[in-house]
C-alpha cells in the first residue's frame, strides 16, 4: 500500500462516505416533508420550526446543557490540577494512581451506570429526601470527566519542558509569579481542549445519564433514545441535526486550537 | 582522598535530603504534601465515585436475589457459574454465549476496523499538512457526535423501507425483508463506523513515522512491493495496529446502544445482558457479575495493550 | 496585577543599582541625562562596592549524589569578581550539577556556598544574585522575544518605562532589535542563544551562569559567538561561570578553568597554566595532545630528575610544584608532541634515537609517529617554512626532548 496511490484515495474516500453516511441520513430526513415513513416527499423546514413548541424538548435540551456545563466546569477545576500535579510533582503510588485514572477511560459505560445506580441508591437509603436526579447525573459525570480533562492537561505540560518554570524561578518569579506567569499560560490551551473533550463527552452520554437520571430530568440522548424506542417523528430529526451541528463545531474549534497551539511551539 | 576528620569545622548543614522544586527548596514532605494538595482532591472524587460503587458492583456480585427482587446478603458464587452456564436445569448455553459472543464482536470490530482504517491512514499521512488536519478533524467529528444519533441513522438507511434496500431492491439484489436491520449486519456496520476513529487515529500516528526508505530499499534489491509492504512497512506500524486494536476492542465489547437499538432479540452483548438484569428481570446480583465480567474483559484487553506497548510512548487518545 | 515579592534580592538590590549606574551610559546607549547625572556620584570606587567580597562565588567542599552516583564528590573553589570562568569536563563530570546548585535549582548533600559573600544555601533561586543560560535556552513559548526578555525586570516590579528601557539596551546590545515581536518558535538556534541570554543579562546579575551555551549550534556560528561572548562579558563586568565540554572553547575564552571530572576538580588555574603544568594525566590528555609514559625515579641533583623510562633515559626539569613527587619510585611523565623537536632542539636537551613511522602533513603544520626502542611519541613540527625537514618513514632521526617541558604528573 502507498501513501499516495489512488487506490488508497479511492478506498480512503469509501470509508469517509460510509463514515458520514448515518449522519447525512439523520440530516436529510430532517428536511423530508414525510410525516411517516422514509420516503422522501419534498423539502421542508417545518420540522424546525415545530422544535420550538416541542415542550419536552426544550426541557431536555436545557437539562443537557445545565448539566454539560455544570459538570464541566467543576471536572475541569479538579482534572486541571490533577493534570498539573501530576505532570510536575512524584508523590508515592503515583503509578497505582495513574492506572486509576485510566479505569473510568476504559470502562465500559453501562458497567459504570449500573455501578453508580447501586451506589446512589445505597445512598438513598441512608440520606432522606436524596433522588435520583440532575444532582446524581453532575457527579456521574463529573467523574468520567476528570480523567479525560487530567490526561488532556498531562500530556500537556509533558510537552512543556520543566525547564522553562526553573528559568522562571532563575529569573527572580516566586513558586506563585511562576505558576501564574509561566506555569498557567502553558497549561491553559490543554485546559480548554480538555474542557471541550469533556464537555462533548458529557453532551453525547447517554448511557450513564440514562440509569442516574430521575423524574425530570431527561436529557437529549434520553429523549432521543425514548423516540427511537417509540418509533422516530420527524422533529427528533431536526433535533439531532442540531446537535450533530453543535457537536461538530466543538469538535472542529478543538482542532482549530490545537492546530494553533501546534504553531505556536 | 582528604581525612574526612579536616572539614569538622564546616557546619553539618543538612541531615535530612531537601529537595528543590522549581528553585524553591523544599523540606521532606513538602513535596508529597503539595502533591496530595493537587492531586488529593480529583483522586478522591475518582474513588468515591467510581472505585467505591465499583466495590459494591464486586460486593453484590456474591449476594443473592431475594423472591421479589430484593437483595439478600448471604454470601454465594451461583451467580458466577450462571455466568458460566450452570442453569436452575442443567447446563444453559445463553449466559456463555453471550460472554462469547462479545469477545467475538470485540475481536471481529478490531480487526474490520484494521482493515478498513489502513487505506484511510495511509491515504493521510500522504496529504500536505494543512490536508492532514482537515482529513484528520473529519476523522473526528462522527466520533464527537452523539451515537444514539449516528446509530439510529444506520437504522434508517438499513431498514427494509429504508434509501438503500431500495435501491438494492431495484438493482435487483435480493434481499429478505429485516435481512440488515435488525441483526448482525446493522450491528456489525454500525460497530465499525463507530469505533474506525479509534483505529485510524492511532495507525495513522504510526503510518506518518514510518521510515520509507526502507520500503524503497526493499524494492530496490528486488523485493515485489507486495513483499516490501509486508516486510519494511508493517513492522514499523504494528505499534499503532496494536493501539488501535486495543482501543477499539475493550469498547466494543461493552457496548450496549448499538445492539439494543439495531441488534434486535438475537444480538444480546454483555452490556444488554446487564441492562436487563438491572432492568426488567431485577436481578441485581448476577447483574453485577456480568458487569464484574465486562471489567474482566477490559482489564485483560488494558493489560495486553501496556504489556504490548510497553516502554513505547503512550498513543495519545482522542 | 503585580504581587510583591518579600524583600526580593534585598541584599543585592543596593550594589546592583551601583553597578547598573556605574556602567549606565557607558554600556547602554540610550540612558536619560538624569540618570547619567548621578554617575559621578557613584563610581565603581564607591567604598560599598570596594567592602564587597573579592570573591563572586565560593564553594566549600559542595557534595550531591544522585543514587549511587556522586555526582559531585567535595568540590571547593572560589570564582572571582568580574572573571570568565570555565567548568570543563566531559559529559557526567559533575559541572552542570555544580551550575545547578550555585543557581539554586539543586542543593548540594553538604558544603557551603557563597554568592558575593553572603550565605547563598538558604536562598531560593529567585532570591540569588544569579541568571542563568540553559542548554536549552527555556525561552518562554507564549511570550514574544522582548516579554522574555522584560520577564525578570517584570518579576522585580519595576516601573514599565524603566523595563522598556533596559530591554531595549539590551536587544541593541545583543544585536536581535529586529526580532523584538517574534516568537522562539520562530527564531533560529543562534537567534535563540541571544534572546536567552539578553534575558539573563537584562537582569544585571552578581554572576551569570553559562550551560553549554554554544552546544546545539553549528561550528561557525559557535566561533563567532564566543567572540561575541567574551566581548561582552569584558564589556559588562559581569562574572560568568561557563560550562562546557570543548577544550578548545574554554582555552579561548576563558581566564581561569576549572577542569572537572568524576565530581571532582582535577585541577584550577589559567588556560596557559593547564597546558604548561597539567598536574594529572586526565587534564593533560584531556587539554591538548600529549604523550604519557611511566617512569622510574633513579637520582636528582638540584631541581633536575633522573628517570627511567621506556624511551630511556630522561632528564627532567622541575617546576617547584613537583619537587615531592619525584621522591616517589613510580612517575608519570607527559610532553607535549610540539615541544619535541626532530630538527636538532638545543643544547641540553635530552637525545634519543628513533625512527620514523608515520609522517601526515597538514598545512600548517607536520604529524609524525615516532618510535623510540618500544615506546612511541606522537611528535608535531610547525611547517616554518624556513627549512624542509624532509623525514620519511623509515627514516632514522635524533629526538630532541627538552627536560623543561617534560611535566610529571599524579594518577
Amino acid at each position: 500500500m502507498s501513501r499516495r496511490s489512488p487506490l488508497t484515495a479511492l478506498g480512503a474516500l469509501l470509508v469517509f462516505v460510509f463514515l458520514y453516511a448515518p449522519i447525512a441520513v439523520v440530516i436529510v430526513y430532517s428536511f423530508n416533508a414525510a410525516r411517516y415513513g422514509t420516503e422522501w416527499q419534498g423539502f421542508t423546514v417545518d420540522w424546525y420550526l415545530r422544535l420550538i413548541d416541542n415542550d419536552a424538548a426544550i426541557a431536555a435540551a436545557i437539562n443537557t446543557i445545565e448539566l454539560a456545563c455544570t459538570s464541566t466546569f467543576f471536572s475541569v477545576l479538579l482534572g486541571s490540577v490533577l493534570g498539573y500535579g501530576m505532570s510536575r510533582y512524584e508523590f508515592p503510588f503515583k503509578r497505582i494512581f495513574h492506572h486509576v485514572l485510566h479505569v473510568p477511560v476504559f470502562i465500559p459505560d453501562i458497567v459504570m451506570a449500573v455501578a453508580l445506580l447501586l451506589f446512589f441508591s445505597v445512598l438513598r437509603k441512608w440520606l432522606a429526601g436524596f433522588e435520583l436526579g440532575m444532582i446524581t447525573m453532575t457527579l456521574a459525570h463529573i467523574t468520567f470527566q476528570i480523567p479525560f480533562v487530567a490526561i488532556v492537561v498531562r500530556a500537556r505540560m509533558a510537552d512543556c519542558d520543566p525547564q522553562l518554570e526553573e528559568a522562571a524561578a532563575d529569573l527572580g518569579a516566586g513558586p506563585w509569579l511562576t505558576f501564574r506567569h509561566v506555569t498557567l499560560p502553558l497549561m491553559l490551551p490543554g485546559a480548554v481542549a480538555g474542557g471541550l473533550l469533556a464537555f462533548t463527552l458529557s453532551l453525547d452520554d447517554f448511557v450513564v445519564s440514562f440509569f442516574t437520571s430521575g423524574a425530570g430530568s431527561t436529557t437529549l440522548p434520553i429523549l432521543i433514545y425514548s423516540s427511537v424506542k417509540r418509533g422516530i417523528t420527524p422533529d427528533i430529526n431536526a433535533l439531532a441535526t442540531l446537535i450533530v451541528l453543535v457537536s461538530a463545531l466543538t469538535v472542529v474549534t478543538v482542532a482549530w486550537m490545537r492546530g494553533r497551539t501546534e504553531v505556536k511551539n | 582522598m582528604a581525612d574526612p576528620t579536616s572539614h569538622t569545622s564546616l557546619k553539618r548543614r543538612r541531615r535530612i535530603r531537601r529537595t528543590v522544586h522549581f528553585g524553591e527548596p523544599m523540606p521532606p514532605g513538602a513535596h508529597t504534601f503539595r502533591a496530595a494538595w493537587l492531586c488529593g482532591p480529583a483522586l478522591a472524587w475518582v474513588t468515591v465515585f467510581l472505585l467505591v460503587p465499583l466495590a459494591f458492583v464486586i460486593a453484590l456480585s456474591f449476594a443473592q436475589r431475594g423472591d421479589a427482587g430484593e437483595v439478600v446478603w448471604r454470601f454465594t458464587l451461583e451467580n458466577y457459574s450462571r455466568l458460566f452456564g450452570n442453569g436452575a436445569l442443567g447446563f444453559d448455553p445463553v449466559q456463555p454465549l453471550i460472554l462469547a459472543r462479545s469477545i467475538g464482536v470485540g475481536f471481529a470490530t478490531a480487526l474490520l476496523c484494521l482493515l478498513v482504517g489502513m487505506p484511510v491512514a495511509f491515504f493521510i499521512a500522504g496529504l500536505t499538512r494543512r490536508w492532514k488536519t482537515v482529513a484528520l478533524t473529519l476523522v473526528i467529528i462522527p466520533f464527537g457526535t452523539n451515537l444514539l444519533i449516528r446509530t439510529y441513522g444506520w437504522q434508517t438507511l438499513l431498514s427494509p423501507e429504508g434509501w438503500l434496500a431500495q435501491n438494492l431492491a431495484s438493482a435487483g439484489v435480493p434481499l429478505a425483508d429485516y435481512a440488515l436491520y435488525p441483526g448482525w449486519p446493522a450491528v456489525m456496520l454500525a460497530m465499525v463506523c463507530d469505533y474506525l476513529p479509534f483505529m485510524i487515529l492511532p495507525l495513522y500516528a504510526s503510518v506518518e513515522k514510518v521510515d520509507w526508505s526502507l520500503s524503497e530499499a526493499a524494492e530496490d534489491l528486488g523485493a515485489a512491493p507486495l513483499r516490501a509492504f509486508w516486510h519494511a512497512v508493517l513492522p514499523q506500524i504494528r505499534p499503532g495496529m496494536i493501539a488501535g486494536c486495543v482501543l477499539v476492542f475493550l469498547p466494543a465489547t461493552g457496548q450496549f446502544v448499538i445492539p439494543d437499538l439495531l441488534g434486535g432479540a438475537k444480538v444480546a452483548l454483555l452490556g444488554n445482558a446487564v441492562q436487563q438484569q438491572f432492568g426488567g428481570s431485577r436481578d441485581w446480583p448476577f447483574g453485577s457479575a456480568i458487569a464484574v465480567a465486562a471489567l474482566l474483559v477490559m482489564l485483560a484487553g488494558l493489560w495486553l495493550h501496556t504489556s504490548v506497548t510497553k516502554g513505547r510512548r503512550e498513543v495519545a487518545l482522542p | 496585577m503585580w504581587l510583591p515579592i518579600k524583600g526580593a534580592r534585598s541584599p543585592f538590590l543596593n550594589s546592583q543599582r551601583v553597578r547598573l549606574l556605574a556602567r549606565w551610559p557607558h554600556d547602554f546607549a540610550s540612558s536619560s541625562p538624569a540618570v547619567s547625572a548621578t554617575k559621578s556620584a557613584l563610581q565603581p570606587s564607591d567604598p560599598k562596592l570596594a567592602a564587597h567580597s573579592a570573591l563572586a562565588v565560593e564553594c566549600q567542599h559542595l557534595t550531591r549524589r544522585f543514587g549511587k552516583i556522586d555526582a559531585l564528590a567535595g568540590v571547593s573553589l572560589n570564582v572571582r569578581r568580574g572573571e570568565f570562568f570555565t567548568l570543563l569536563g566531559p559529559s557526567g563530570c559533575g559541572k552542570t550539577t555544580l551550575l545547578r546548585i550555585i543557581a539554586g535549582l539543586d542543593l548540594p548533600d553538604s558544603g557551603g556556598l557563597r554568592i558575593g559573600g553572603v550565605e547563598a544555601l538558604p536562598l531560593p533561586a529567585w532570591r540569588r544574585p544569579v541568571n542563568t543560560v540553559f542548554q536549552s535556552y527555556a525561552l518562554f513559548p507564549h511570550l514574544s522575544v522582548s516579554e522574555n526578555i522584560a520577564f525578570g525586570l517584570r518579576m522585580q516590579r519595576l516601573d514599565s518605562h524603566h523595563i522598556v528601557r533596559r530591554t531595549t539596551s539590551v536587544m541593541e546590545l545583543t544585536q536581535i532589535m529586529p526580532l523584538a515581536g517574534r516568537h522562539p518558535n520562530e527564531l533560529s538556534g543562534g537567534q535563540k542563544q541571544r534572546v536567552a541570554l539578553a534575558r539573563a543579562i537584562v537582569n544585571e546579575p552578581e554572576v551569570l551562569l553559562l550551560d553549554e551555551p554554544l552546544g546545539a549550534l553549528d561550528l561557525k556560528l559557535r566561533k563567532e559567538l564566543q567572540l561575541e561572548l567574551q566581548h561582552l562579558q569584558k564589556r559588562l563586568g559581569i562574572t560568568f561561570i561557563h560550562v562546557t565540554h570543548d577544550q578548545d572553547e574554554a582555552m579561548s575564552m576563558s581566564d581561569r578553568i576549572a577542569v572537572m571530572s568524576a565530581g571532582r576538580v582535577e585541577q584550577l588555574g589559567t588556560p596557559e597554566e593547564l597546558y604548561e603544568q597539567p598536574k594529572t594525566r586526565f587534564v593533560a590528555q584531556f587539554i591538548g595532545a600529549c604523550n604519557l609514559f611511566d617512569g622510574k625515579f633513579v637520582s636528582h641533583t638540584g631541581n633536575t630528575v633522573e628517570t627511567e623510562t621506556p624511551l630511556g633515559l630522561l632528564r627532567v626539569e622541575l617546576s617547584a610544584a613537583g619537587i615531592d613527587l619525584a621522591e616517589q619510585g613510580q612517575l608519570s611523565l607527559g610532553i607535549r608532541p610540539e615541544r619535541i623537536s626532530l630538527t636538532g632542539g638545543e643544547a641540553g636537551d635530552n637525545r634519543l634515537l628513533g625512527r620514523v613511522e608515520e609522517v601526515i602533513f597538514n598545512g600548517a603544520e607536520t604529524h609524525y609517529r615516532v618510535t623510540v626502542d618500544k615506546a612511541e611519541l606522537r611528535v608535531t613540527e610547525l611547517n616554518s617554512g624556513r627549512r624542509a625537514i624532509g623525514l620519511f618513514p623509515g627514516d632514522s632521526v635524533e629526538v630532541s626532548v627538552p627536560p623543561r617541558n617534560i611535566f610529571l604528573l599524579e594518577g
